[in-house]
């Protein structure tokens, strides 16, 4: 059996819905570009039981079953709008009892695993039945928690499981006839426990493996019990034990490090006073990240900085507070470099002397097993032709300077980067051909090595370089 | 303990967390020798390693392995001292 879906933005708001698990990185595009991801994901949990439920609908035949094992491993995220293949690896029946192990891919390779096990039941004997009961209801308007990362070791406490509704069979068709719903229960309260509760608001889920038994007599509404019982904050990564009337296993999640970057007051010290002065510098991409810290520095050398942004206006403004609450000069506009009228959406009156581009799609969305076209036509589009078509429409009014910086990628050339570096050797070598047509313009294109921002997170500790001092010698090189 | 001791308890563990049948990893074996060794498996491999041989790996240790051969000596130098 094979079986294809692209999980769409109607998907998502459906299976938050019967989950509870409203995580920003599933669910809001903005917020989801500041993960490490990139972009929003689909639910781990939510691939897992679609491809449990697709393999439901074919073996089913009118029997019912109660799980004895779900173990799921999330290798790799799946962006909303991405296809997806499941394929079952391995199934096996027998008259008690029958167990699977399927893999779902995507251009990017595996990405979920889902080993699971069942025996068949006579009729609905193992489970309770709570669509009539007291059971807590799911809010929209939930925000996740957001623990501190020293009193994630010491976490414990308690969800109340959801009651499921009727959305749930549209959802899952396979899973809602054969399985008692305290067990669709009981994995769905663990993404609304990783997305929600413990770690909460920064988790990224990867592992999920649950053992079932009979359910215990109880008069009160199920809960599903969970406590910490190892963090490590190495790799920001917590082993949660959960506990439930009829369940018991363990998830682990990691804890994404938010990134931020040094304050205008602070990096101003660090600039000698009107060393950029006399600079109107276009920030391309200044609204986070290395672009971000350039156009701080920039102003806080006296430089007249004009930052666009692509979708990020509310960064955008908060580092436009800041740079003007310093005394620097900096205006704000929205530019993408990918639309069409590139050009007519510059402003007519900032003729920029310095461009400076950082306009990038999220970086690691390669594959170290399959070329992606698409993909490379995106960078090559950002990386190269926009680019090109900037400077050209800049040069008539003004440029002169330009730093376009690369990256030590392509020295190392990794193999899930092919896209990526592929690309921005084009844009290395367009800036090498404007240099020579224009002999006015000076160009700078240095590979700059890793530095720390959202699009370079990684779970593994990996040396970074100080962005700020890394910048710096860039901007001072470029001014000479 | 030697270093086929090693590696021989460090084809057991690879073998289970990276889920595979059979593993046989030399010194030069890196990740991308390794089916299901990724950066987040990685992570996994050595919480195993460090719990079976009841030692710690600094940020330092694990940002500068490269292959198997290193991840060997970190282990018998940890080992010994």
């Amino acid at each position: 059996m094979v079986q294809k879906k692209t999980f769409s933005n109607l998907d998502q708001v459906a299976f938050a819905q019967i989950s509870g698990d409203w995580n920003p990185m599933h669910m809001d595009e903005l917020a989801a570009r500041r993960r490490m991801f990139g972009r929003c994901v689909v639910h781990g949990i939510h691939l897992g039981l679609w491809a449990l439920d697709q393999l439901f609908n074919e073996v089913n035949h009118g029997r019912q079953a109660c799980l004895l094992r779900w173990k799921a491993v999330f290798h790799k995220p799946v962006g909303v709008g991405e296809p997806v293949t499941l394929k079952i690896v391995e199934y096996n029946e027998s008259d008690r009892d029958a167990c699977v192990e399927m893999a779902i891919s995507s251009v990017v390779g595996t990405v979920t695993t889902l080993k699971v096990s069942w025996e068949w039941l006579k009729s609905n004997k193992c489970g309770k039945d709570y669509r009539d009961t007291s059971c807590v209801g799911i809010s929209e308007m939930d925000k996740p928690r957001s623990f501190l990362i020293t009193e994630l070791g010491e976490a414990k406490g308690s969800l109340l499981l959801s009651s499921l509704s009727s959305e749930v069979t549209n959802l899952f068709p396979g899973l809602s006839n054969m399985l008692p719903n305290e067990q669709l229960q009981h994995i769905l309260a663990t993404t609304r426990l990783v997305g929600m509760e413990c770690p909460g608001l920064h988790s990224v889920f990867y592992a999920a493996d649950l053992v079932f038994s009979a359910a215990l007599p109880d008069d009160q509404p199920d809960q599903l019990a969970y406590r910490v019982t190892r963090f490590d904050p190495r790799f920001r990564r917590a082993t949660i034990a959960v506990e439930a009337s009829g369940c018991s296993g363990t998830l682990t999640a990691f804890v994404h490090s938010t990134q931020s970057q040094p304050e205008f007051v602070k990096l101003s010290q660090r600039i000698r006073p009107g060393e950029f002065s006399g600079q109107r510098a276009l920030v391309v991409g200044g609204s986070r990240g290395i672009g971000e810290v350039t156009c701080k520095l920039l102003a806080a050398g006296g430089a007249e900085v004009l930052l666009t942004y692509c979708r990020g206006k509310a960064d955008a403004d908060v580092v436009a507070q800041q740079i003007h609450l310093g005394g620097g000069s900096v205006h704000v506009r929205m530019l993408d470099v990918l639309a069409k009228d590139l050009m007519e959406s510059m402003p007519a009156d900032f003729g920029p002397t310095h461009l400076y581009y950082f306009a990038t799609p999220f970086i690691f969305a390669g594959s170290s097993t399959a070329f992606q076209q698409d993909l490379f036509q995106k960078f090559c589009h950002c990386y190269v032709s926009a680019f090109a078509v900037l400077v050209e429409g800049l040069i008539p009014s003004g440029l002169t300077h330009i730093l376009y910086p690369s990256s030590t990628a392509l020295d190392e050339l990794p193999t899930d980067m092919a896209e990526y570096t592929a690309a921005k050797a084009g844009g290395e070598a367009i800036c090498a051909l404007l240099a020579n047509r224009h002999s006015q313009l000076r160009v700078l294109y240095p590979r700059l090595p890793r530095v720390a921002t959202d699009q370079t997170a990684t779970f593994l500790p990996v040396e970074t370089g100080d962005l700020v001092s890394v910048m710096l010698s860039h901007l001072r090189e470029l001014s000479c | 303990m030697t270093r086929d001791d090693i590696r021989s308890t460090l084809e057991s563990i690879f073998a289970s967390v990276f889920d595979l049948a059979d593993v046989s990893i030399k010194d030069t074996t890196t990740a991308r020798d390794v089916k299901g060794w990724n950066s987040v498996s990685h992570i996994d491999m050595i919480c195993a390693v460090e719990d079976h041989f009841r030692i710690n790996f600094s940020t330092s240790d694990i940002a500068r392995l490269q292959n198997v051969g290193e991840l060997l000596d970190i282990i018998a130098a940890k080992k010994a001292a």
